[in-house]
């Protein structure tokens, strides 16, 4: 009982921000959407790393990459490459204070950006714009400290360790 | 990845997946749509009666043309069977909505609500009402993805429609088109009409691709640089028409020509 309605409740979060992912924008907000995808990935390798693994990175990655029409994988390599560097580091991660999180959640954010900038860069003939690709890093930092309060208050209510 | 993009071996799984990520990019562009419809039903009486003024005068016209069309598609017929060839004219066709939602940013590809299901293939040739939009690229059971004409990777055999110059129409220029490999000694000129030769096999011949916005001969360059803006609406369409160039049109609804009178 305990562990299918946590399922759930993780479940519906990836939903949630794959929603806001495919959630189309005026064309001047687009290159602002924060990597919604990944600080929730983010926020449960800290704090349910034995349940939230590379194995449910990869498999939201492939989601997010058929979603988006991308290249099949190339979200699948960023997000699993994010939450090894995570899950590798969740102890230290999780004793920072929100603040200094969300510097290291930008940190993380550039590395996904990074990861994806190149894939595109060598794999597609459509290249990346050199500047806008690297917005979501800046609303990603901005956010995550009420993501961060808004998952960590879910995971309470629901019981969830 | 390599794979993918060179060889599209993941074909099959990205059509499974897609069947989990059709309900949520669905439940999205819910808003999306309802906002439309909104707006649409809160328009007033006198709106109302004024598109349906300008509609009807539309149609009219349109009918009118199609008319004379009909005679001058028969009258081609005639003159193609004297000379012993002949071309095909129509063919089946299915209105597709595009799914509200967002793409890997800057990749000119849109997502449309029609599958397998509905017969839709990969390289299935996609127009509006105003020319080419482009083609199926990925196609999953209930939604498949198009690339447009202006994405890099597309390329597009055309025809200038005043004297069938042949070339072909490549993306990769933002919101236009190139012509690559014209001769510098070709006669294009600016405001030809542009339209899809057939050439490839893919996209049927003569639909509208766009108009010739500008051609520039260097002198000692072998080949002019021509660029094309595209007659579809690429950017601000809502629906789009998938064409079945080996099928005589069947009953699509408002869609399928009058039969053409043998005599």
């Amino acid at each position: 009982m305990a562990s299918t309605s946590r399922g759930w409740v993780i479940a519906a979060t990836f939903l949630i921000a794959l929603m806001l992912t495919a959630l189309p924008l005026p064309p001047w907000a687009a290159p602002w959407r924060p990597a919604w995808v990944a600080m929730v990935l983010i926020y449960w390798n800290l704090a349910m790393p034995e349940h939230v693994g590379l194995i449910v990175a990869f498999a939201v990655g492939l989601l997010l990459d058929v979603m988006l029409s991308a290249p099949m994988g190339q979200n699948a390599l960023a997000l699993t490459t994010l939450s090894f560097v995570t899950i590798a580091n969740h102890q230290r991660f999780r004793l920072y204070p929100v603040g200094q999180q969300a510097i290291i959640v930008g940190l993380l954010i550039l590395l996904l950006q990074l990861i994806s900038f190149l894939l595109r860069q060598f794999l597609t003939l459509q290249k990346p714009d050199p500047v806008s690709h690297w917005f979501p890093v800046v609303t990603s930092t901005l956010l995550w400290p009420w993501l961060f309060v808004l998952l960590r208050d879910l995971r309470r209510r629901a019981q969830l360790n | 990845m390599i794979a993918d993009q060179r060889y599209r071996a993941t074909e099959s799984l990205r059509a499974a997946i897609s069947v989990i990520a059709y309900p949520i990019q669905y439940v999205v562009s819910l808003p999306v749509n309802g906002g439309r419809m909104l707006m649409e039903s809160v328009t007033t009486r006198k709106e109302m009666m004024a598109d349906n003024e300008r509609l009807r005068a539309q149609n009219l016209l349109l009918k009118t043309r199609l008319q004379k069309f009909a005679a001058l598609e028969s009258e081609n017929m005639r003159l193609r069977e004297l000379l012993e060839s002949s071309i095909e004219v129509g063919e089946r066709a299915l209105v597709a909505d595009l799914l509200g939602v967002e793409t890997e940013p800057s990749s000119s590809q849109v997502v449309l609500n029609k599958g397998t299901r509905h017969g839709v293939y990969l390289g299935q040739p996609v127009v509006d009402s105003e020319g080419v939009t482009g083609q199926i690229t990925h196609v999953g059971p209930f939604t498949s993805t198009a690339m447009l004409i202006t994405n890099p990777k597309h390329a597009l055999p055309v025809q200038v429609n005043r004297n069938g110059v042949r070339a072909i129409a490549t993306g990769g220029e933002g919101d236009a088109l190139s012509l690559s490999f014209v001769p510098a000694n070709a006669d294009i000129r600016v405001g030809d009409l542009v339209i899809s030769s057939g050439l490839g096999g893919r996209f049927p011949a003569g639909y509208p691709v766009g108009e010739v916005k500008g051609v520039l001969r260097t002198p000692g360059v072998a080949f002019a640089k021509v660029t094309v803006m595209p007659s579809a609406r690429l950017a601000r369409t809502q629906q789009v028409l998938l064409l079945w160039p080996e099928e005589k049109p069947r009953s699509v609804a408002g869609l399928n020509r009058p039969a053409i009178n043998a005599e």
